[in-house]
């Protein structure tokens, strides 16, 4: 008798534990995948549209409105555009402070993603509160992060959702220096809380695919893999105004649209990004391994550099997290309260581009401005968006190197893991698990 | 003395703003004591968890939404709620519900944590609080100081 090919279909109608409304498609023919879709259900939300003939000081406030989870990121891609244009110097005091506010962003995001959707997957539970039994003070230490992640955004934004004190030329407002005090033992705290974090998170028996087969060679890349984030001049990297790839291209900002090439695909809302016609991603493994030498020793030495397994993505989120926090201390420590949390700006006709690295990777916006400062295009390239045609191709790689004979369960479950991997926020990523596997 | 904490979730906008309303008019109705903590939470999702463990009761304020008439004060008893009953009801996928059944796991949930919620009469992203809302705030302060006397 004659192998017999199996198909198998599966469809994950409703991605578990990520943000906002995904599925996926996966049609199997023998030992191939023959086809596969991440399908993204996120009305698109048109926000590009809505800044059109909007005033530039309207920007930091209706951006920050596009995602709940990183407002930061948009407001700071938005007026780092805007001052460019304008040719405005925020002065040190302003660009320190942003730093600080990032961070904030970095930790309350990282710790929500590590304790609540990654890190019950690599226990072996099904949500956070269940896992929260067995291990009450690993999560308690995990909201502690989290709410201290939004108390630093609250500092300088007035609130973590939606933050308004956000304006061109710097904040509105300048935190009084006895907040900073009384802040600071807290930060120090969470220092101690985060590293804990990384350690405990360094002994976790993480998924290691073998990506080329029992016959890889030795010594051979795990994973396919291209990459990209920003580089912010000799700093561990937030803001900045080139993007550099693994494979060595530095890309200033304003060239995003000669390399980087967005494709709408019939299966999903969100646009798919190429670079030289590959997949490619961004976020904190890509940060870590394009910028590791620029992270404390302390950190570095925990954790496998570079990472070609994007399952290392969980230990990079939480490497992000103890540097967030060495960071925010670091740059609070001396604070003074200014003459001005803000430098006066007037508006520039021309075109306006800026860059920065949200939670899940870098978040480019251009901005077509007129000589009365309204906005007459605006076009917005978030992170996740970026990492849909890498996710699809590392959900391909990653089931292959599993063995596609494996029950559909367990094929499932992996390929929600490897989304998950990404961070995906699927509601920022249409500006634009249910899993369906057919078998045949 | 019983030690209580009151929990307004929501945000600045519109009916989304009744719990903060009904935080503001409780604080000036009963002043400041030393048994009750009131805390205006921004995101529903977990932060307030640091403020019900180890107090004797809880109260959440909220919105929320059904076939009732708008206005009605709602009181619901969190220890009654089955876990899975409103999975999934939030935009970025933790609800309320989610947060209780987390700090019930890390025994942070007193047993008299009761949610006031107000009916409302549409889900839309308004500017203002709709008239049967702001009817509803003092009513709703009513119920709650009785509570916590």
């Amino acid at each position: 008798m004659g192998d017999i090919k199996k198909t198998v279909h599966l469809n994950v109608p409703l991605l578990a534990r990520v943000e906002g409304e995904g599925a996926l498609e996966l049609s199997i023919h023998g030992d191939r995948i023959t086809d596969l879709k991440l399908n993204i259900f996120e009305p698109p939300r048109f926000f590009e549209k809505l800044l059109q003939g909007r005033h530039y000081s309207e920007v930091p406030d209706i951006v920050a409105r596009i995602c709940g989870i990183c407002p930061v990121a948009y407001q700071m891609s938005a007026v780092l555009a805007l001052e460019q244009l304008f040719e405005v110097d925020p002065g040190d005091w302003v660009r320190r402070m942003r730093r600080v506010y990032y961070c904030g962003e970095w930790l309350e995001s990282h710790s929500l993603h590590v304790h609540l959707l990654a890190l019950p997957d690599f226990l072996g539970f099904n949500s956070g509160p269940e896992m929260a039994k067995d291990y009450p003070e690993e999560v308690r230490r995990g909201l502690r992060l989290q709410a201290l992640g939004n108390g630093l955004i609250r500092l300088f934004g007035a609130r973590s959702v939606n933050p308004v004190g956000v304006r061109v030329g710097g904040f509105y407002k300048a935190p009084a220096q006895e907040k900073i005090t009384a802040l600071l033992p807290e930060l120090e705290q969470g220092l101690q809380d985060a590293m804990a974090l990384l350690q405990w998170c360094t002994q976790l028996q993480l998924p290691e695919p073998e990506y080329g087969g029992h016959n890889a060679q030795e010594n051979a890349p795990k994973q396919r893999f291209n990459y990209v984030a920003l580089d912010e001049s000799e700093q561990y990297p937030l803001m900045g105004r080139t993007l550099l790839s693994s494979r060595g291209q530095q890309i200033p900002i304003q060239e995003f649209e000669q390399y980087f090439v967005e494709k709408q695909v019939p299966h999903s809302t969100a646009l798919h990004c190429y670079l030289d016609s590959e997949p490619y991603f961004v976020g904190p493994l890509a940060r870590v391994n394009l910028f590791r030498e620029r992270l404390p020793v302390e950190i570095t030495k925990l954790i496998p550099l570079p990472g070609f397994n994007s399952f290392h993505s969980l230990q990079a989120r939480v490497a992000e997290m103890v540097f967030a926090l060495q960071e925010s201390i670091s740059l609070l420590r001396d604070y003074e309260e200014p003459n001005s949390p803000y430098a006066e700006c007037k508006p520039r006709p021309g075109v306006a581009y800026g860059c920065s690295e949200a939670p899940r990777g870098f978040l480019w916006h251009r901005y077509v401005v007129d000589k009365n400062g309204l906005i007459k295009q605006a076009r917005i390239v978030p992170p996740t968006s970026q990492n849909q045609a890498q996710i699809e191709r590392d959900i391909s790689e990653t089931l292959q190197a599993m063995g596609l004979e494996a029950d559909d369960s367990v094929l499932k479950q992996r390929a929600e893991q490897v989304i998950r991997n990404y961070d995906p926020c699927i509601s920022c990523a249409t500006h634009f698990l249910k899993l369906n596997v057919r078998r045949q | 003395m019983s030690t209580s904490t009151v929990i307004g979730l929501g945000s600045s906008h519109g009916d989304d703003r009744l719990g903060w309303a009904v935080l503001e008019a409780l604080e000036i109705k009963l002043g400041s004591q030393s048994n009750i903590g009131y805390i205006y939470c921004d995101r529903t999702v977990f932060d307030w968890l640091a403020y019900t463990h180890g107090v004797d009761q809880v109260f959440f304020i909220d919105a929320v939404m059904s076939d009732d008439k708008p206005g009605r004060v709602h009181q619901i008893d969190l220890h009654e709620i089955p876990a899975d009953r409103y999975k999934g009801l939030s935009t970025h996928g933790f609800s309320l519900f989610d947060a209780i059944e987390m700090a019930k796991s890390l025994d942070s949930l007193p047993t008299i944590s009761i949610l006031y919620g107000i009916e409302l009469e549409q889900c839309q992203p308004l500017e203002i609080m709709q008239e049967s809302v702001v009817d509803a705030v003092p009513i709703c302060v009513e119920a709650l100081s009785k509570a916590l006397i």
